[in-house]
C-alpha cells in the first residue's frame, strides 16, 4: 500500500528512480521486484547495491529492504518463465563484486521475460552478453577456490580454510566440498566478509556469519606451523625442474593475489 | 649405497625429487563421486591445485615408492650405477602422506612410480600394498596413477588396474634402437606387453559395464575419414604400425611380432594377449579397471630420432593401443656418460612444444602424422607451428568459405579451433557469418583472416602466396617461440596473448590452452 502512494505522488517521469538494497541474494531479488513495478509504469529506474562510494545525487532513492515472498516470487517466475539456466545466470551475477551488478540483472531479466528460454543465447544483446560475461568470471573465480583453497587442521579436529576472493563464492564452491570431504568436519572462512560455510561430517553444508569472537580465534590459528604443511613446502619445492624454471607460465596460471592462503606461499 | 633411517620429510625430499622428471601430471578423464565414510572424489575434467616454479601444474602427489634400482637406464639419475641417497616409503607412509594432502586440498590423489627393487614385480607388488590400503582400507576415492613397471608379472599388472584411474607404461625412446643403446634392461617387448595387457583389461571392462570397446575421442574425429582414429585408418595401417612399433629406426626385422607379444586378431582391439583373467576382490568391490585410460611418454632429444619418426610411433601407439595420451619429455641431461648428450645441452623446449602442437592436431583435429611430416622433411618448421605450415604447404585449399566449409575442412584453419570450428557450424545455420562474428566466436583472426573468406571477401588485400603468407606468420609467431625457448625470463607480451587464454585450464593438463587456439 504504501508504494502505491509513493507512485502517485512522484510524478515527473523523467526523474529516476533508484532501488537500492543490500548485497545479499534475496534483498536483490526484493529489490528487482520493486523495481519492476515502477518501470512497467513507465518510470525511468536504476537499481545498485548498497554502497558508499554510489551515492547519487538528482533521483528519487528507495531503500528496499528483503521480503521473502517478493524474492520468492522472483526466483519463481525466473526459473518458470525464462529458465534454470537464467537462474543460474542471475545468481552468479549476484555473487559478483560488481558494483552495478543488481542493474546488470535487471536488464538482463527486461530481455529475459520477453524472450523465455531462447534468450540466454542472445548474445548479440548487449544486456544478455553483460550478465553472461560477469557470470562465466565468477564461475571462474570459483573454479580457482576449488584449486587453491587450503585446509589445515585445527587444535579441535576440524578442518579449517581461509580465503578472501572477491566474488562470495562460498555457496558456489560448496557443493564441490561437501562431496569431497563427505565425512569430515570443515569449514571455509571469507575473510573479507566474515561469513563461513559449515560442514558437519555427513549431513548438509550450511552459511552462517561469524561472530567476532569466532573470527578471532580462527584468524589466531598458526595454519603454517602444521607438520603437514611443512611436508607439503618440501614437496612444492622439490617437485620443480630447474632445468625448465619458468616464473612467467606460473604467475599466469596461478595471479599472485590468489597465493596469500596458499599454503606453499607462506613459510 | 644402503638406505639410512630417513625421516618421512627427507624421504619425501628424495622421493619426490626423483620421481618430477616424469611429465604427466593430470587427474582427469574419470567422474566419481563421494561416498559417506570415505574420502574424496574425481571430476573428470580434472582440477590443477598448484603451479611449481617450473609452471607445471601440480595435480597429484607424484612420489617414487623407492628410487632404488637395480636397473642401468643411462638417462636416469636413479640408475644403479649412481651413488646417491636412496630412500624407500613404505605403503602407509604413501597412504598418510595420500590422505592428509588430499584433506587440506593440495592434491587430487597420487601418482605413484618406482625404481626397480630387486625386480620388476616385486616393485609393483609393493605398488600394490600402497595402493590396496589406500582404496580399499582408506577408502581414498580420489584419483590414482599408477606405473607399470616394464618385466612385472602379468598378474599384478593385472591386479593394481583395479586400483588405479590410470596406468602408463614408459616407452622412455622413440625407437627400438634408443632403448637398446640407454635403458640396457628394457626391450620393446617388455614395455609393450604390458601396455597391450592394459589395453585389453580396459576395453573388455569398458564392454562389461556397457560402453564401446575403444577410449571416447574429440567429437567428430572418428568420422573424418583422414583421421588417425577412423576406423579404416586403423586396419590398414596395422601391418605398419607393427614395424614401426616393434623394429629398431632402421626399419629392419629384429624378430617377429610373435616375439613382441604383439599379435592382432581379425578385429579391433582383440589379441592374444589376455587381460589376465578374473579379479575377484575387485569385482566384488565393484571396482572399474584403468577407467580413465592409459598414457605413455618418451625422451625427446636424448637419441638422434626425427620428429618425423617420433610422431609416426605416436600415432602408431593411439592406433594399435588406444592410447588416452602420449606424452613427450625434453630430455634434462642429468648424467655424464658417452652415450648421452653433454651435461650442458639445453632442454629442447621448443622441440617439445612442437610435438605437443602436434599431437594436438593427430587428437582434435584430425591430421595424420604423414600430412605434418616426411621422410624429406623429417622435423618441424621452428618458425611456424606445425598447423600454419601444414597449410602453407596447402594453399590450394585456401581460402576457405567460412558459411560453407565442412567441419573437418574448418579444423584445418590456421587460427580457427576446435571450439571455434563447433560455434561456427552451430552459428551458420542462424544466419550468414562475417569477420566480426567470427570474432565474437573466438576465432583468431590475426592468423584466420588469411585463410578465410566470408561471404566471397578478405579480410585483407593479401595474395595467397606462400612466401608473403610466411612473412606475416613468422612476424606473429616469432615472439612467442621465444618465449618458450627462454622460459625464465619476462617479456612484455605473454605467451598466452594470442591464445586469448581467459579461462584456467582445467582439463588434461595446463598445455592444453596452448595447443586449443592452433
Ligand atoms: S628403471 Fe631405469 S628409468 Fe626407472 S628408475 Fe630405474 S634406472 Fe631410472
Amino acid at each position: 500500500m504504501e508504494t502505491m502512494l509513493n507512485i502517485r505522488e512522484t510524478n515527473p517521469v523523467t526523474e529516476v528512480h533508484r532501488f537500492v538494497c543490500e548485497d545479499e541474494f534475496g534483498a536483490m531479488m526484493s529489490c528487482v521486484y520493486e523495481a519492476w513495478r515502477w518501470g512497467n509504469r513507465g518510470f525511468p529506474v536504476e537499481l545498485a547495491v548498497e554502497n558508499e562510494d554510489n551515492y547519487r545525487l538528482f533521483c528519487v532513492e528507495h531503500r528496499v529492504e528483503y521480503d521473502e515472498e517478493r524474492a520468492k516470487k522472483v526466483i519463481r517466475s525466473i526459473r518458470a518463465k525464462i529458465s534454470e539456466s537464467a537462474f543460474q545466470l542471475v545468481y552468479d551475477c549476484a555473487m559478483s563484486a560488481y558494483p552495478e551488478k543488481v542493474q546488470v540483472i535487471y536488464d538482463f531479466l527486461r530481455i529475459g521475460f520477453l524472450r523465455g528460454a531462447s534468450s540466454v543465447d542472445c548474445l548479440t544483446e548487449e544486456a544478455v552478453m553483460r550478465i553472461v560475461e560477469i557470470a562465466r568470471r565468477v564461475g571462474n573465480e570459483a573454479h580457482r577456490f576449488i584449486q587453491f583453497a587450503r585446509f589445515s587442521r585445527l587444535p579441535e579436529g576440524i578442518l579449517c580454510s581461509l580465503i578472501e576472493p572477491r566474488s562470495n563464492v562460498l555457496t558456489m564452491i560448496a557443493p564441490h566440498f561437501s562431496d569431497r570431504l563427505i565425512s569430515e568436519n570443515w569449514m571455509i572462512v571469507d575473510k573479507k566478509r566474515r561469513l563461513a560455510l559449515l560442514h558437519q561430517a555427513d549431513s548438509p553444508w550450511y552459511l552462517r556469519s561469524l561472530s567476532e569472537e569466532e573470527f578471532q580465534r580462527v584468524l589466531s590459528f598458526d595454519r603454517d606451523r602444521e607438520d603437514y604443511a611443512d611436508l607439503w613446502r618440501t614437496f612444492f619445492d622439490h617437485v620443480a625442474i630447474e632445468q625448465r624454471r619458468n616464473p612467467r607460465c606460473q604467475s599466469n596460471f596461478m595471479p599472485k593475489w590468489y597465493r596469500t592462503n596458499m599454503t606453499e606461499f607462506r613459510s | 649405497m644402503s638406505e639410512r633411517a630417513y625421516t618421512l620429510e627427507e624421504k619425501l625430499a628424495i622421493l619426490s625429487d626423483a620421481a618430477k622428471y616424469d611429465v604427466a601430471c593430470t587427474s582427469s578423464g574419470v567422474d566419481r563421486k563421494g561416498k559417506s565414510g570415505q574420502l574424496g572424489n574425481s571430476v573428470s575434467a580434472g582440477i590443477c591445485h598448484s603451479f611449481a616454479a617450473d609452471g607445471r601444474c601440480i595435480t597429484l602427489l607424484k612420489i617414487l615408492m623407492t628410487n632404488e634400482c637395480v636397473f642401468d637406464c643411462k638417462y636416469c639419475q636413479n640408475r644403479a650405477s649412481n651413488d646417491i641417497p636412496r630412500a624407500t616409503f613404505t605403503p602407509e607412509e604413501v597412504c598418510t602422506l595420500t590422505m592428509e594432502f588430499y584433506r587440506r586440498n593440495y592434491i587430487e590423489g597420487l601418482f605413484l612410480s618406482s625404481g626397480v627393487r630387486k625386480n620388476p614385480t616385486a616393485t609393483m607388488e609393493q605398488m600394490f600394498q600402497a595402493l590396496y590400503l589406500l582404496r580399499v582400507k582408506y577408502g581414498f576415492r580420489g584419483y590414482i596413477h599408477v606405473k607399470g613397471v616394464p618385466g612385472a608379472d602379468p598378474a599384478v599388472i593385472r591386479e593394481i588396474g583395479y586400483l588405479a584411474d590410470r596406468m602408463s607404461v614408459n616407452l622412455e625412446l622413440p625407437t627400438g634402437d634408443g632403448l637398446r643403446l640407454l635403458a640396457p634392461h628394457k626391450t620393446r617387448k617388455t614395455i609393450l606387453t604390458p601396455i597391450r595387457q592394459i589395453q585389453q583389461g580396459i576395453a573388455e571392462d569398458r564392454e562389461r559395464i556397457g560402453i564401446s570397446r575403444r577410449m571416447d575421442r574429440a567429437y567428430g574425429i572418428r568420422e573424418m575419414t583422414g583421421s588417425i582414429f577412423h576406423d579404416d585408418n586403423l586396419r590398414l595401417s596395422r601391418n605398419e604400425d607393427e614395424k614401426i612399433l616393434t623394429f629398431g629406426d632402421t626399419g629392419q626385422v629384429r624378430g617377429s611380432t610373435d616375439d613382441y607379444g604383439i599379435n592382432y586378431g581379425a578385429d579391433t582391439g582383440t589379441s592374444v594377449t589376455s587381460s589376465g583373467g578374473l579379479v575377484p576382490w575387485a569385482e566384488a568391490r565393484g571396482l572399474s579397471y584403468v577407467p580413465a585410460g592409459q598414457s605413455t611418454q618418451m625422451i625427446i632429444g636424448a637419441t638422434g630420432e626425427t620428429d618425423y619418426q617420433i610422431m609416426r610411433v605416436t600415432e602408431s601407439l593411439y592406433r594399435q593401443f588406444d592410447l588416452k595420451r602420449v606424452f613427450f619429455s625434453g630430455y634434462i641431461p642429468l648424467n655424464e656418460d658417452a652415450v648421452l648428450p653433454s651435461l650442458d645441452t639445453p632442454v629442447p623446449l621448443l622441440r617439445e612444444h612442437r610435438l605437443y602442437q602436434a599431437d594436438w592436431l593427430l587428437r582434435f583435429y584430425g591430421f595424420r602424422a604423414d600430412e605434418l611430416l616426411s621422410e624429406d622433411r623429417p622435423d618441424f618448421n621452428v618458425l611456424v607451428d606445425p598447423k600454419c605450415d601444414w597449410a602453407l604447404r596447402h594453399l590450394e585449399y585456401f581460402p576457405v568459405e567460412v558459411n560453407r566449409a565442412d567441419y573437418a575442412l574448418l579444423l584445418r584453419v590456421p587460427g580457427i579451433g576446435v571450439k571455434s570450428a563447433r560455434r561456427i557450424v552451430q552459428a551458420r545455420r542462424n544466419g550468414r557469418l562475417d569477420f566480426p562474428d567470427l570474432k565474437r566466436i573466438g576465432v583468431v583472426l590475426k592468423r584466420a583472416a588469411y585463410f578465410l573468406t566470408c561471404n566471397g571477401r578478405q579480410m585483407y588485400p593479401i595474395a595467397i602466396e606462400e612466401d608473403v603468407l610466411t612473412w606475416c606468420l613468422i612476424a606473429d609467431e616469432g615472439k612467442k617461440r621465444w618465449e618458450v625457448e627462454h622460459p625464465g625470463e619476462y617479456r612484455q607480451l605473454s605467451l598466452f596473448d594470442d591464445m586469448q587464454l581467459t579461462m584456467m585450464p582445467t582439463v588434461e593438463d595446463c598445455g592444453k590452452s596452448l595447443y586449443g587456439q592452433l
